[in-house]
């Protein structure tokens, strides 16, 4: 499989104080990979930088092998990568259909397409029948899945996901996880910061553990599902062996 | 009807442009206390062809509208690192150079004997379209609101557009915008222009409506009324601005028994509206309630058909 992202040595400042510290990771096509850690380990910011919400202070951004460090956000999009931002973020004065046409760049997208919206029914139904509510009158879930429509909306190749599960009772997460599945089975390439590392493994091909801006870990998911190490810190089970320095 | 009516009428109108113009900024996020510089600008291109080069009103209109958009998208591409306050200072020291500008340009060609033209601090007179035409002030009302008519149309329709979403979106989270792969310099610039633009309608047409502009009309009161009408009658519709218009210069002024205290109430309702309805009366979530209404009357229509 080829490399669809790499990134390479990146750094990331805020004021003074490095967030990430030559973090070197890759996404190859096709796979979903999770990006797991405490909070302030500096998940975000790689999503961050590599979207262009940041600029990077070090290190390099390639995507299908072409530098994409100090693009412009709308710059980075037009390439094929797309950032769902934690927290929703979607606007909550706009209908859910004027929220999606924003993202839907030069004519409808996938999931407006035709007037009986054969797309979003697919993949996201609830959504087909509230088009022209406002979008504040969602739910949690429902907005999250209104993020993710957003995000699909802007025909991307990779998809950066930030904490799609944040805030979601385990049913609803359950139903994102899910889709997140089938997106992947539409061969979007996916790399995902959550909270909910137990579930993060399950979904994804590879994971990197992130540790005050440092990888820590790496390798297949499932691999680290079963690691002393991982289990001990972050899924709070007792280890057999103490922890013992990477 | 009495000229008295039709004068207020048409300072609706008129008015109404700079309204409009400031809401278009207001929707996207910025607070511009320079509007006014454009109304003014737009005056001064429409009547400088109308009555210095003898042109018709309609390139008088479209050239004051040009001129007006033209600065405008300078200034907004000058401004653009701006924000927040910065940029609505920023907004009201350009207009006060226009207005300092004008009132030292003195640049004047002869017309039937006469010299017309800007003439500094006296102004710009003679501004005759309508007397050479002979159109009345009913007749020139007309004009007023058929072009009104076409601005608010043409807002009503991009706002249901993406255009109109777009520019909400950059209105609240313009980071968000940019992660939505929106170039927000671009919509940024786009929208100062046909703010730019949508004001110089209003000014061409104030010229040749009092047949005499001059510098101080357009002063830094002119623009934070503009603001004030988005503020008062809502940012949810176009309409919302016209509303405010309506209730400043048609209640306030033409109230006989409030004039004088016009500013005085206006300044009071203005701050009342901004607690109790920040964004003003005709915000975001009655509009949608109001569709809602709309769309269910047709619907119980269709189905009593």
């Amino acid at each position: 499989m080829t490399s669809l992202l790499d990134v390479r040595r990146l750094s990331v400042s805020y004021g003074g104080l490095r967030a990430v510290d030559g973090v070197s990771l890759e996404v190859r096509q096709g796979e979903i990979v999770s990006i797991i850690g405490m909070n302030g380990a500096g998940k975000t910011s790689i999503l961050n930088a590599v979207s262009g919400m940041v600029p990077a202070d070090g290190g390099e951004i390639l995507f299908e092998g072409e530098s994409i460090g100090g693009l412009p956000a709308h710059a980075v999009v037009a390439r094929g990568i797309v950032q769902v931002p934690e927290g929703r973020m979607i606007l909550g004065t706009l209908s859910v259909e004027e929220n999606l046409r924003v993202a839907a760049h030069h004519r409808d997208g996938f999931l407006l397409r035709r007037r009986t919206r054969p797309g979003l029914r697919r993949l996201f139904p609830t959504l087909a029948d509230k088009l022209d509510r406002p979008a504040a009158s969602l739910s949690g879930g429902e907005a999250q899945m209104l993020a993710l429509a957003r995000g699909l909306e802007a025909a991307p190749w990779l998809l950066l996901l930030d904490e799609p599960s944040l805030g979601l009772s385990p049913k609803l997460a359950a139903g994102v996880f899910d889709l997140v599945r089938r997106l992947r089975e539409k061969g979007l390439t996916i790399l995902m910061v959550e909270q909910n590392i137990r579930r993060a493994l399950e979904l994804a091909d590879r994971a990197y553990v992130l540790e005050s801006g440092r990888i820590r870990l790496h390798g297949p998911a499932a691999e680290l599902l079963s690691d002393d190490r991982l289990v001990s810190d972050y899924l709070g089970y007792p280890s057999a062996a103490p922890f013992t320095s990477a | 009807m009495d000229g008295y009516v039709i004068t207020v009428l048409s300072n609706i109108g008129m008015i109404s442009f700079i309204a409009l113009s400031a809401y278009l900024l207001l929707i996207t996020g910025e607070i511009s206390f320079g509007q006014q510089a454009y109304f003014g600008l737009g005056a001064y291109a429409a009547g400088a062809a109308t009555a210095m080069f003898a042109q018709p009103i309609w390139v008088g209109i479209l050239i004051g509208a040009c001129v007006a958009g033209f600065v405008a998208v300078l200034v907004g591409a000058l401004t653009l690192r701006l924000s927040g306050l910065y940029f609505s200072i920023s907004t009201l020291a350009f207009a006060e150079m226009v207005r300092l500008v004008l009132l030292i340009v003195e640049v004047q060609v002869e017309v039937d004997g006469e010299m017309v033209g800007p003439d500094g601090a006296n102004g710009f007179h003679d501004i005759r379209w309508m007397f050479e035409r002979d159109i009345s002030l009913t007749e020139f009302m007309f004009i007023i609101y058929a072009l009104l008519a076409v601005v608010l149309i043409a807002l009503l329709l991009m706002e249901r557009s993406r255009l109109g979403s777009v520019f909400r979106m950059l209105g609240s989270d313009d980071l968000l915008a940019e992660m939505q792969g929106l170039n927000t310099v671009r919509y940024r610039i786009l929208a100062a222009g046909m703010a730019g633009a949508i004001a110089g309608i209003g000014g061409a047409l104030y010229a040749h409506f009092t047949t005499y502009v001059e510098p101080q009309f357009f002063n830094a009161m002119l623009g934070v009324h503009a603001l004030a009408y988005g503020l008062i009658g809502g940012l949810g519709t176009a309409f919302g601005p016209l509303i405010g218009v309506a209730i400043d210069l048609g209640f306030l002024e033409a109230v006989r028994f409030i004039q004088g205290y016009r500013m005085i109430v206006f300044g009071g309702l203005v701050a009342v509206l901004l607690i109790l309805m920040p964004r003003g009366i005709l915000d975001e979530e009655r509009v949608h309630r109001l569709k809602v209404l709309f769309s269910r009357r047709n619907d119980a229509g269709a189905r009593g058909r």
